[in-house]
C-alpha cells in the first residue's frame, strides 16, 4: 500500500491511500474551485453540474419546518367552555354531534395549512366540510372508525405552515 | 384569564343549533366575537353557559328556546330510534352470522330463537321510545 502525504502550510497533512488490490483507479479534479472545508451550509450536499463543476445544493423538496400556529384541547362529551385550553384561538363553535369550527385570533396567509389531531382511543379527527377550510377559520370534526360523528372526552388539535 | 360563562348561539339552516364557547384568552366583547362567526345574515343570542343542557345524548336534538337551549322530544325520539337500530343490529349479528353461513357446531334453530327474543326486546323498547313524554323517558326507555 502506498501513500501520498501532503503537508499543510503551517500545520497538519493529508493524505491520499492507494487501495491493496489490482487495478489502476485515476482521480481527477474539477477546473473549479471548490473549498470543501467551508462550503455549503447542514443538510446539504456535493452536486455537479454534468461539465465538471462542483457545488453544494439544498435537496429538492425540503421547504423546512411547519410551526405550530393554533391548537386546542377540551372536553367534546363535557363542557367546553370550563375545558377549553387554546394557542391563537378566539373560539371554538360546537354544531352538533362532533362538528367543530375552530376561529383563530391572527388567521394564516391562506387555507393550505396542515392540521392533525387526536380523540377517543377509536376513530380520528378529520375535516368535514371543504368550504369551511379558510385562513381565518377551520371546520373539523371527531369521528368514529365507521365514519360517524362521535363526541369525545378529550379533544386535541393543532393546526401547522 | 377567567373562564367567560357566556356563549353565543344561533339556529343554523338545518335547524341545529350552534354553540360559540370563547376562548380564556379572548378579551374583546361576545358581540365583537359574533361579528366574526356567526353566518352573515343569521341572528344571534348571548346566553349562559348554564343555559346549556349537560347531557349530549341528544345533542342534534337541541334547539333554542327563548334564552335558553332545550332538546326537542320529537327530534330525540328520532335520534333514539336511530340508536335503537344499531343496538338491536349488534345483538343480531352473531345470530346472522350462524344462520347465514351455517357454522359446523352452531344450531340455526336457536340462533334464530334468540333472534325472536331480540325482535320482541326491541319492539317494546319501540314502543316505550314512542310513548315516552319526555327526554328522561326516552332514555330510561333505551336502556338508561
Amino acid at each position: 500500500m502506498s501513500t501520498l502525504k501532503l503537508k499543510g502550510s503551517s500545520s497538519g497533512e493529508a493524505e491520499v491511500t492507494v487501495a491493496a488490490a489490482a487495478g489502476t483507479p485515476t482521480i481527477t479534479l474539477p477546473t473549479a474551485s471548490i473549498n470543501l472545508a467551508t462550503d455549503g451550509s447542514d443538510g446539504q450536499f456535493l452536486k455537479t453540474d454534468g461539465s465538471g463543476t462542483l457545488s453544494f445544493a439544498t435537496p429538492a423538496g425540503y421547504t423546512g419546518e411547519a410551526t405550530l400556529k393554533a391548537w386546542a384541547a377540551f372536553d367534546g362529551d363535557g363542557d367546553v367552555n370550563a375545558t377549553l385550553t387554546e394557542g391563537n384561538l378566539d373560539s371554538i363553535t360546537d354544531h352538533s354531534t362532533g362538528q367543530y369550527t375552530a376561529t383563530f385570533t391572527t388567521d394564516f396567509s391562506d387555507d393550505n395549512y396542515m392540521m392533525a389531531g387526536a380523540q377517543n382511543t377509536q376513530g380520528f379527527v378529520g375535516f368535514y366540510d371543504e368550504a369551511g377550510i379558510t385562513a381565518g377559520s377551520c371546520k373539523f370534526a371527531t369521528l368514529d372508525d365507521d365514519g360517524g360523528y362521535n363526541d369525545s372526552f378529550r379533544v386535541t388539535v393543532g393546526w401547522w405552515r | 384569564m377567567a373562564i367567560n360563562p357566556n356563549v353565543i348561539i344561533w339556529t343554523e339552516d338545518d335547524g341545529k343549533v350552534s354553540i360559540c364557547h370563547p376562548a380564556s384568552t379572548y378579551s374583546k366583547s361576545l358581540d365583537e366575537l359574533a361579528k366574526k362567526v356567526v353566518p352573515s345574515g343569521k341572528s344571534y343570542k348571548i346566553i349562559a353557559q348554564s343555559d346549556i343542557p349537560n347531557d349530549r345524548t341528544f345533542r342534534d336534538a337541541w334547539k333554542e328556546n327563548g334564552t335558553r337551549v332545550t332538546e326537542d322530544v320529537s327530534k330525540a325520539k328520532t335520534l333514539a330510534h336511530t340508536t335503537r337500530r344499531k343496538k338491536r343490529e349488534t345483538e343480531f349479528k352473531p345470530h346472522d352470522d350462524i344462520i347465514a353461513k351455517q357454522i359446523p357446531g352452531k344450531s340455526a334453530s336457536d340462533a334464530e330463537t334468540s333472534r325472536a327474543g331480540i325482535r320482541t326486546k326491541y319492539a317494546t323498547m319501540q314502543t316505550n321510545i314512542d310513548n315516552a313524554t319526555d327526554i328522561a323517558g326516552i332514555k330510561t326507555a333505551l336502556g338508561g
